[in-house]
This record gives structure tokens, sequence and C-alpha cells, in this order.
């Protein structure tokens, strides 16, 4: 317990120490920004914060690949990783450690968008459904891209493979949806059940389904035994 | 305190180590010495853990590194080759992350005691990355020590630095003697005679020499393939017909004084014994007659050719 306590506060220092964390979350704010006075501003109804938070959801595709790109390229390229394991702790403790870093780190990028909440209720009566469960889903999300991000991260010494490997597996999982209308029905049905985007769906307008929490659970703790998996398995073939 | 048996580490089709037999005692300073590939850092990184053996076995301390392998870290400090560090860390920082990842009980006095036995405690807030490479050299050296581990291995810890911190390294690593047993990987030879009790060298992932610095040089003074020098005075001309006579290639040292000195250049065979004979048969007075004191170098050099012929 302890040692994971050490390790995601090391991480979470670590990306405050880098100007990148702040590039991302001046990006990340300015465009949810930008957002939420496009979308609320032209339809004047505060019940449409279910499309900012899904426009939200699209945007951490490109954010959080960067966000998680260096925690294990970068201990792979400076060889820190060598280091890390002759000390007394497991491979989960790192892989966990490094997961709560990048969530923490995470958290306090979307914290400004609470703003935008004050901001609906001082001129609007705004639905606290929408806004919990749209909340509920964002973190669910964004935990689940990190997770697929630390699993990039652990197959390459390079950060900029370790990005677009990422980028590129949340973007599909993302297309999923699209292939859904065109499959027949029964493949169509698989599909829709296992897209992140379908579940999330529900979060944004409020739903808070146990069924999206279990699913979105389980990815992240399978990309992360994966995550385990990949880091001793480069250590017992190396 | 460190027992290898048989061990084995392939990688693929290539053999890293090949059935290693190694025992390190207690309090003892270890030199693993061979040339570029010879499993030095493999061997390392497997008693370190960062991966297990194809085979054979390791023990530290009497216990198994694959099965108990946490208690067995929790003995262990290591300084990998290229130091690998925090660059974004402050210097307390950073031994206090590596502190608590090797869960010490009294984080900020082992920081300190780690700091003022390496005498970093004046660079204590500065940032990694902007210390020299000495400085570096001593935060990698301090983060294996924090734990006071009983095992201390060490690979090429002075490798990059300038003399005068190899000479301030060296003795770091002298004091810690009593208390830890280390094991330091080196390419630079006379730091071994320095620095170790006793010297493995390796070659092609295999032990080929285990024993003390003076005994491995005592073995490996003979008269062959080495100068030996002679000094003496008489009839120059009969000095010379012996020499001849005896085909060896010899030069004057110091030829204007009363007493001659002369070198003999790595003859093939002992010839000691006979010069000996014949040049008192000649009536010339022998002073001294004597090898050149040979260097590890020569030793390391003539065993790693040696296995390679073989």
């Amino acid at each position: 317990m302890n040692t994971l306590y050490t390790i995601s506060m090391k991480e979470l220092k670590s990306y405050f120490f880098s100007p990148l964390a702040y590039v991302i979350m001046t990006v990340f704010t300015l465009l949810a920004g930008y957002f939420f006075t496009g979308i609320i501003f032209q339809t004047r109804n505060a019940n449409e914060f279910s499309s900012f938070i899904n426009t939200v959801s699209g945007l951490l595709i490109l954010v959080i690949p960067i966000i998680t790109m260096r925690s294990f390229a970068e201990e792979n390229r400076a060889g820190t990783f060598e280091l890390l394991l002759s000390y007394p702790l497991a491979s989960w403790h790192v892989v966990l450690g490094k997961f709560i870093g990048a969530t923490l780190f995470t958290f306090v990028m979307i914290l400004p968008t609470f703003i935008y909440v004050t901001f609906l209720e001082m001129y609007s009566v705004p639905d606290y459904g929408i806004i919990t469960g749209g909340y509920t889903g964002l973190i669910l999300l964004s935990m689940c891209y990190i997770s697929f991000g630390l699993f990039a991260s652990s197959l390459t010494k390079s950060q900029v493979v370790a990005a677009i490997s990422c980028f590129g597996m949340l973007l599909m999982l993302w297309a999923v949806d699209m292939l859904v209308e065109q499959l027949g029905y029964n493949i169509g049905a698989v599909l829709r059940t296992i897209s992140l985007r379908f579940h999330f769906y529900f979060f944004s307008i409020g739903v808070i389904d146990s069924r999206g929490i279990v699913f979105i659970l389980s990815v992240i703790v399978f990309m992360l035994l994966l995550t385990v998996k990949i880091i001793e398995d480069k250590r017992f073939r190396s | 305190m460190i027992e290898l048996r048989k061990v084995v580490k392939k990688f693929g089709s290539f053999t890293a180590v090949n059935e290693l037999d190694l025992k390190i005692n207690k309090g003892e300073i270890l030199g693993l010495l061979g040339p570029n590939g010879a499993g030095k850092t493999t061997t390392m990184r497997m008693i370190t853990g960062f991966f297990p053996q194809t085979a054979g076995e390791i023990e530290i301390a009497g216990q198994n590194i694959i099965e108990n392998s946490m208690e067995c870290k929790k003995k262990i400090g290591y300084l990998p080759e290229s130091n690998p560090l925090y660059l974004d860390m402050k210097v307390n920082e950073y031994l206090g992350y590596v502190g608590r990842l090797k869960k010490i009980k009294n984080i900020k006095s082992a920081v300190d005691s780690v700091m003022e036995k390496t005498g970093l405690t004046e660079m204590r807030k500065r940032m990694v990355g902007n210390l020299s490479k000495g400085y570096r050299q001593r935060v990698g050296i301090a983060q294996a020590l924090i734990n006071e581990p009983e095992i201390l291995i060490l690979d090429e810890p002075t490798v990059g630095l300038d003399p005068k911190q190899i000479i301030e390294i060296r003795n770091l690593i002298r004091s810690f003697a009593q208390n830890h047993t280390v094991i330091i990987s080196t390419h630079i030879l006379p730091e071994v005679s320095v620095t170790c009790d006793r010297v493995a060298i390796m070659n092609r992932g295999k032990l080929i020499a285990l024993d003390t610095y003076e005994s491995l040089i005592g073995k490996y003074k003979t008269g062959k393939d080495l100068d030996v020098f002679v000094e003496l005075s008489g009839d120059r001309k009969k000095i010379d017909a012996v020499l001849n006579n005896m085909k060896i290639n010899f030069e004057y040292l110091d030829e204007h004084k009363e007493i001659f000195k002369i070198k003999i250049n790595k003859p093939e065979n002992e010839i000691r014994p006979e010069l000996v004979k014949k040049l008192t048969d000649e009536n010339v007075k022998l002073y001294e007659i004597y090898g050149e004191n040979p260097q590890l170098e020569n030793v390391f050099i003539s065993l790693v050719t040696k296995e390679e012929e073989e």
C-alpha cells in the first residue's frame, strides 16, 4: 500500500516537472471551454451538457496517449526500469502506481470544467443526473484510456511510438460503433456491447448503468494485467 | 554469502553465461574482469533479479533468489552500468523515493547518513539532471547503499570519471568492505589490485580464473613471455658471445657504467638458470638477474587468449 502511494505520488509529481503537462492542460481547458460555449450558447439548453460531456470524451482520445506515453517508454529508454526491478517490489506495484499517478493527473486536468457546472447553476436549473452521470462516465472512460496508454508505453522505448499506438487503439475502439449499423444484427449486437462509446452514451445522458461500470472496470483490469504480463515477459526473454 | 551453481543464461540461441560456478564470501570485495561480452553484466543482472537464469541455481545468504526474490532483493544494493537516474528529481527527493521503495523504516535519517557517506550533503537540493557525472555516480552509489545492503553490486562504478573522482570512489568502496559483500565489474585493471580481495576473470560466459590478486600475479611470474633484466660487469665481448650463442634477443641499457644492464626481450623459454651458469663459467660478475614484475594486464591477456585458442 505504502509502495503504491510512493510510486503514484512520484509519477504525479514528475508530470508537473515537465512543460508537457502544462501544455496538455492548457490545450484541454481551452478546447473544453470552446466546446462548452459553442454547445450551450447555441442551444441555450442546460441539458445539452450531455453533448458537451460527449465531445470532451472525444477529446480524451487525443490527450490521454500524450499523458501516458512516457510512463514506461522513458524508463525503458533511460534504463531506470532495470534499477526499479532490483528493488523489493512486484511488477504490479509499478503498473498500478503509474496508473494511479496518471489517473490523478487526468482528474486535475478535468477539474477546471467544474466551473461550467457553476455557470449552469447560476443561469439555469441544471439536471444533476446528467452532470453526475456524465462525470462518472468521463472518469471511468479516462481510466480506461489510461490503461491502454500504459499498455502501449510498456511495449516500447520510444514515447512517440507509444503515443501513436495508443492513439490508434483508442481510435479503433471508438470506430467500432460505426460498424454496428453496417454489419448484420447478430455481429452488430456483439460489437455494440463491447463498444466503449455505447456504454459511455448512457452515462452521458445521466443513466449510471451497473453493466457499463462493470464492463469498463473489467477492460481496465484486463489492460493492466496485460501490461504486467508484458513487463514480466520482457524480463524473462530479454 | 552469494553462491552460483552451474548457472546458465541463454538469450535465444546465444549463451551469455555458461555453467558458471562462483562462491563469494561475506565481507569480501570481488572484482569481476573480462573483455566486452564476457557475461559480467549478465551475471550481475541475474544476481540482482533483473532476469532469471536459464538453468542452475543462485543463492543469496542461503536463500534461492527465484523462490525468495523479495527477501533477496532487500539484501542487495545495485548500481547498473549506465547509472540510470531520474533527472527531474532533487537529490534528497530521489534518495527518499528509493528509500521508500526499499521499505526502509527511518527514511530521513537514512537519507542524511547516506548523503554524508557519499559526500552529497552539499548537493542535497540540486536537481539530479544538473549534477556533474562524478556526483551523479555518487547518487547512483548512494541509492544502492541506502538500505545498508549486505551485498553491493557495482557495474563499472568508476567508468567516465576523472582520476581524482576515481580515487574518491575507490576509497568509498574500500570503506564499505567491512560490513558489505561487494562485487565490482570493471575494465580498468589497476582498479582491481587497489580495491579487490579476489579477482574473477570471465571470458565468453565462463569463469577462467578465480584467485587473489597476488597469487594470480604469482602464478604468472615465470621466466617466459616477460622481459628479463641482467646486471653484470666483465668483458663485453665474452658477454656478447654467450648471449649470441644462446640466440637471445637483447639490448644494453646502461652500457657506459662499470656495471652493465642488459634487457632480454621476452624469451620464449625459461633461460635464467642456463644463462647464470654460462655467464659464471666465463668469469663474468653477475650482480642481479630478475624478471619484469608482471601486471594484471599480462595475466588477463594471456588467460583470455589462451582460452580463446583452446
